[in-house]
């Protein structure tokens, strides 16, 4: 009788829970902590039975997102609500945004994490893993199991909506959201 | 390169996606048109302040935790009661464990991390021994008072059903819900027939 | 012989009187235990409807002495529910159930990306025969093909010994879990049953005293009866308290929490009722208590300090 565990269990603490972090944050940015943490144990709970399937010298945070997104999809995207923005960007070059020297102060920090969380959750994904996990286009379109020429509109567009969410400015939008949220929590 | 083709390659220029000569090319005018180089400086402010707010949240150390209980050893888990889904796949890579080559780093382990070989009878003959002294202890306990005082007496038993094992696959509730508002009535039993007030 | 015959008969006579009035005796108390150690046992079980056929998802009994609560909670992953019972045994075969409900839904999201619930309260009190049940329904009744239904029957149970001789307390017992732990019970043996005295300090003197049983969460209003060492004016404006005994937390120190109002009736005015505390509310331990300054609200006319004294006592058994 052999019993194999250890070495199974350092490997995969060695190529994927390295990259817990990773898929925690991407996780957070889609859905409220609760939520995050729910999914990401499920992502971790998949790519342990799957981790033999694995190709060791492959991309393994890639591999975990891949895995983070079915399970997102398969959760969540069936429950919520998306109220789309309308996209107003119909062809030709908009200018971007002036933002030299904003970045010094703390509420653009703000302004940002509102407008993520503004973004349809496709470009909230394709933004987020070319901007701030940098991934390859091709391995974006792995991660979101769409062709390559989709990934680069998503991001394209993600991008200049976040632009324009910024542009036209947090602040009164916050106000205003805040109270319809508060009239349905509030309201028999 | 126009102003018009710089920034319809802006994102591929930054994510690093085009060829080598379109880079070089794309740097030249960078450098000659101040307009383009700032939206270019733009651009990638805009995916720094992402990195900083994404960074900013830190992985809840109860999640750290639940997530190693997955990889552990199912002997371990068994011994410490441990209650989570990951025991139903870890039973499955029990019953088809997975195919990992021999390496050398196993070869040279310390002992109490290599393989154990067992006989066959003598595995066998444990399991029969646990399995006589487990059969042992109930009946040891079946002697005793069938059944045990749960709770002192005037206080409040709360024994949560969900801390034992569950029975069944996954089942949400959430499945019955048409959006109705909940009722409550009495009815005789067992007939079944309704009175007293109804909604 | 006849002797030996006479003395089996008056023997037999004998025994048969000692042991059917032994027998008459241990009826007799054993009636008298039933009434002081009835326990009531709830079945509560939760089953699927669907297409004619019931199939049951989960079954807990909670079996106790009488004035047992128990609590049934739903999870769902956009669905909780909260169902608290307060029983009360007040006739030989009658139950009162104080039902609360309280059910959350989730309705969507909004803009901001944060979660929209409905809420909904409920109260329902009902009287409850031993010949029948109560139906939960915690999606209301609706038209599709499956349904969840929680029904709570109870019966008497005549069992308050162990075998060995101890008292049995409050027991739940799981015969069936919900897959999941969808549905949660949880059973509850708190005191219900109170005594509240109430009297009315003039300048610190007892002028006037009320007392009344109270049944938790029932609200009841008590008179403060005028003593011989009340003047004419406190005689002819008596203070009604309508009070409500709310909570009852065990702790360290046991602490009951209640709500009250008191007026004053003017009897020269057509028995008028003059408010004096419109929404009081106190917390104290057993056995303590707890003041009110009526300041000039009571009795202005009369130039002396008034108070307002509570003290709470669990109802004896």
């Amino acid at each position: 009788m052999r019993f194999p565990w250890g070495m199974r269990t350092k490997q995969f603490k060695q190529t994927a829970i390295t990259h817990l972090a990773d898929v925690y944050r991407l996780a957070r940015q889609m859905t409220d902590d609760d939520r995050a943490q729910d999914i990401v144990q499920e992502t971790y709970l998949r790519a342990w039975k799957y981790f033999g399937t694995f190709e060791q010298d492959t991309n393994c945070r890639a591999w975990l997102f891949k895995i983070l997104h079915n399970v997102w999809a398969d959760q969540w995207r069936q429950r919520r609500l998306e109220i789309p923005l309308t996209d107003k960007d119909e062809g030709g070059i908009e200018p971007y945004y002036d933002w030299e020297g904003e970045f010094l102060k703390d509420e653009f920090s703000q302004d940002v994490e509102w407008a993520l969380s503004q973004l349809p959750t496709t470009y909230r994904w394709a933004v987020l893993l070319a901007d701030v996990e940098e991934l390859s286009y091709q391995q974006i379109a792995q991660v979101m199991n769409c062709p390559v020429g989709t990934v680069m509109s998503r991001i394209n567009r993600g991008r200049r909506t976040l632009a324009r969410l910024l542009r036209t400015g947090g602040e009164s939008q916050t106000r205003q959201v805040d109270r319809t949220a508060a009239r349905f929590i509030g309201g028999e | 390169m126009d102003c018009k083709e710089f920034r319809d390659l802006l994102d591929l220029y930054v994510d690093g996606e085009l060829s080598s000569e379109a880079i070089a090319t794309a740097n030249v005018h960078s450098s000659e048109c101040q307009s383009c180089r700032r939206a270019r400086a733009e651009l990638l402010a805009l995916r720094q302040a992402l990195k900083t707010v994404v960074a900013r949240h830190q992985v809840p150390t109860e999640l750290v935790a639940n997530v190693h209980t997955i990889f552990r050893s199912p002997w371990l888990k068994l011994l410490l009661g441990a209650r989570s889904r990951a025991v139903r796949i870890l039973g499955d890579s029990i019953r088809r464990p997975p195919t990992i080559s021999k390496s050398h780093a196993q070869a040279t382990a310390p002992l109490w991390k290599r393989p154990v070989s067992l006989p066959a009878p003598f595995f066998a003959l444990l399991v029969l021994v646990i399995v006589a002294l487990f059969l042992w202890s109930i009946s040891l306990r079946s002697t005793k008072a069938p059944r045990a005082d749960l709770a002192p007496l005037d206080g409040q038993t709360s024994i949560d059903p969900a801390h034992r094992r569950p029975a069944g696959e996954a089942f949400d509730i959430s499945r019955y819900d048409r959006g109705q508002r909940a009722t409550m009535y009495k009815v005789s039993s067992p007939t079944g027939r309704s009175s007293g007030s109804v909604r | 012989m006849k002797i030996q015959t006479r003395a089996i008969f008056f023997f037999l006579l004998a025994s048969i009187i000692v042991l059917s009035g032994g027998r008459l005796r241990s009826a007799q108390s054993s009636e008298n235990q039933s009434d002081t150690l009835k326990r009531i046992r709830f079945q509560i079980a939760a089953y699927e409807e669907s297409a004619g056929q019931r199939s049951l998802i989960s079954e807990t009994t909670v079996e106790g002495p009488q004035g047992s609560d128990f609590n049934v909670e739903l999870q769902g992953e956009r669905f909780e529910m909260s169902a608290n019972f307060l029983t009360d045994l007040v006739g030989p075969d009658v139950l009162k159930i104080r039902a609360k409900l309280k059910t959350r839904r989730l309705y969507g999201y909004s803009e901001r990306n944060l979660p929209l619930y409905e809420e909904d309260n409920q109260q329902e009190t009902l009287d409850l025969g031993f010949d029948e049940k109560i139906v939960l329904l915690p999606f209301g009744r609706n038209d599709s093909s499956e349904q969840l239904k929680i029904e709570i029957t109870p019966t008497i149970s005549l069992t308050p010994y162990f075998t060995s001789g101890k008292v049995r307390s409050l027991e739940i017992e799981f015969p069936k879990i919900s897959p999941g732990g969808a549905i949660r019970v949880e059973a509850l043996k708190l005191p219900h049953n109170f005594v509240i005295e109430a009297t009315l300090l003039e300048d610190g003197r007892e002028v006037a005293r009320g007392e009344g049983g109270y049944l938790i969460q029932e609200p009841r209003e008590i008179v403060l009866q005028p003593s011989d060492k009340a003047g004419s004016e406190v005689a002819s404006n008596p203070l009604v308290v309508n009070l409500t005994v709310e909570r009852f937390t065990r702790s360290r120190e046991d602490l009951i929490s209640f709500g009250f109002s008191a007026y004053r009736v003017d009897k020269q005015r057509g028995n008028q009722r003059v408010p004096v505390i419109a929404k009081g509310a106190g917390i104290g331990a057993i056995d303590s208590a707890l003041s009110y300054g009526l300041g000039g609200r009571y009795l202005n006319s009369t130039g002396k300090r008034y108070e307002l004294r509570f003290r709470v006592k669990l109802a004896p058994n």
